[in-house]
């Protein structure tokens, strides 16, 4: 089975050797080993998660040059022997393997239309995190927050139509699992994404998103389906939802959000007579 | 998968992927370039990086992990500023600065990066959301496509 793109450690030709020159450096100068090789692991670190977010954003963009050329501009073991040789714990050392690595074509063919996490949950390999979030496949098991039926309905978007109708309530949450999946770790319970299925007045429905950030700001790594749309507010998600519906005359048949929903937002929502599909947070006691 | 810029702008990025490396070079410096002088963002790391940017010249690793580092300490400030807020509010002001300071940095650590079409798109996207009204900076980059 083909899956490993990138693990661990991702160097460039060259940057073992200069890392592995920067321990010496430091022990010269004085440093204690265990210092020095904090120092250089610290710097292996920032450059590999810069490797891999440098071929995440080729891969995404599509520039299939770009990823082979950092993919075959990796770091081979035979680099790595001169950490090792300077003295860096070769624990500390993962190397980004050759074997089994699909090419940057091979990669994008098979992941077309796919987010990476889908991709990653499709075929039943683990998604590595990066930066931002971001790529790599390694063997293993599916992305967490992703059910089985989940994986069936990303990247397929007739099944989607079809949910939106038939099921608004699994697409709701499946898109919000989705959703809350790619926000970078970090912000995950800072930021309140909604998702809702809309209807007009002709019946025909369709899917908005919105976020708890200033003017519709989506974080690196959240990546929205075709045909939805953003709605830009005022930083209540899902009241945003029902404003720009009231706005716009569209009926909100179902909604969620990627945290509980608040109590303003529980009251925004309630005349809508929209399914809530995600939790709600408790509503504060009335007071005496 | 759909590039966050072409949620906002799908007609910019198609003018973009035509372009050559210099025109979305360009692009997202001017990006950069136009954010800065709408959000003061007042730190040597960034000041380098803007004289490096305008000479033309690429940024170290460091330094753009030194961007990103920043980025990521304005964005921190800016949620624990909206997490201090009354639930029932809207967004503060401070947190509005704050937000759009990290995403001004983020704009040029992409600009200042290794270039690519993802990376020219990501620069524009956050410079443009770095501004109440990213039309200006929409306009400003498609003049140089």
């Amino acid at each position: 089975m083909v899956g490993i793109v990138v693990e661990n450690n991702f160097l460039t030709k060259g940057e073992p050797a200069l890392l592995a020159k920067k321990l010496s450096d430091c022990l010269a100068a004085g440093g204690s080993q265990a210092a020095c090789q904090i120092a250089v692991q610290k710097e292996m670190n920032a450059r590999s998660n810069a490797n891999k977010e440098a071929l995440g954003l080729a891969m995404q963009s599509g520039d299939q040059g770009a990823a082979q050329a950092l993919l075959d501009g990796k770091a081979d073991d035979g680099e790595y022997a001169a950490l090792r040789q300077a003295g860096v714990d070769p624990e500390l050392i993962n190397t980004s393997r050759d074997t089994g690595a699909i090419t940057a074509q091979e990669w994008l063919s098979s992941c077309q239309g796919l987010s990476w996490s889908a991709c990653a949950n499709a075929k039943g390999n683990e998604q590595i995190g990066s930066g931002l979030g971001w790529l790599g496949l390694g063997v293993g098991t599916k992305t967490a927050g992703e059910s089985e039926q989940g994986l069936k309905s990303v990247g397929t978007s007739s099944l989607e139509r079809g949910l939106a109708y038939d099921n608004p309530s699994n697409l709701v949450q499946n898109r919000v699992n989705e959703i809350q999946s790619q926000i970078p770790v970090n912000s995950q319970g800072r930021i309140t994404m909604g998702v809702a299925v809309v209807e007009d007045a002709n019946g025909v429905r369709s899917v908005l998103v919105s976020t708890s950030e200033p003017r519709g700001y989506l974080r690196p790594g959240v990546s929205l389906q075709e045909g939805e749309k953003v709605v830009v507010g005022t930083g209540h998600a899902e009241a945003d939802i029902v404003s720009y519906a009231n706005a716009n005359g569209l009926k909100i048949v179902d909604i969620g959000a990627t945290r509980p929903v608040c109590a303003s937002c529980q009251n925004a929502i309630e005349p809508t007579g929209a399914n809530v599909s995600t939790p709600l947070k408790p509503l504060p006691k009335a007071k005496q | 998968m759909i590039m966050r810029l072409e949620m906002v702008e799908k007609s910019l990025v198609e003018r973009l992927k035509k372009a050559n490396q210099t025109q979305q070079r360009d692009a997202a410096r001017i990006a950069c370039k136009l954010v800065f002088q709408a959000v003061s963002v007042d730190f040597p790391i960034v000041n380098d990086a803007l004289k490096q940017l305008h000479r033309g010249s690429k940024l170290t690793i460091e330094q753009i992990s030194g961007l990103n580092s920043l980025a990521a300490k304005l964005d921190e400030q800016y949620f624990d500023l909206q997490d201090r807020l009354d639930n029932e509010k809207s967004l503060d002001v401070d947190a509005l600065r704050l937000f759009s300071q990290a995403r001004a940095v983020s704009a040029l650590s992409f600009a200042c990066g290794e270039l690519s079409l993802m990376s020219a798109a990501e620069a524009i996207y956050e410079a443009s959301t770095a501004v109440d009204d990213g039309t200006r900076i929409f306009e400003a980059v498609l003049s140089v496509l």
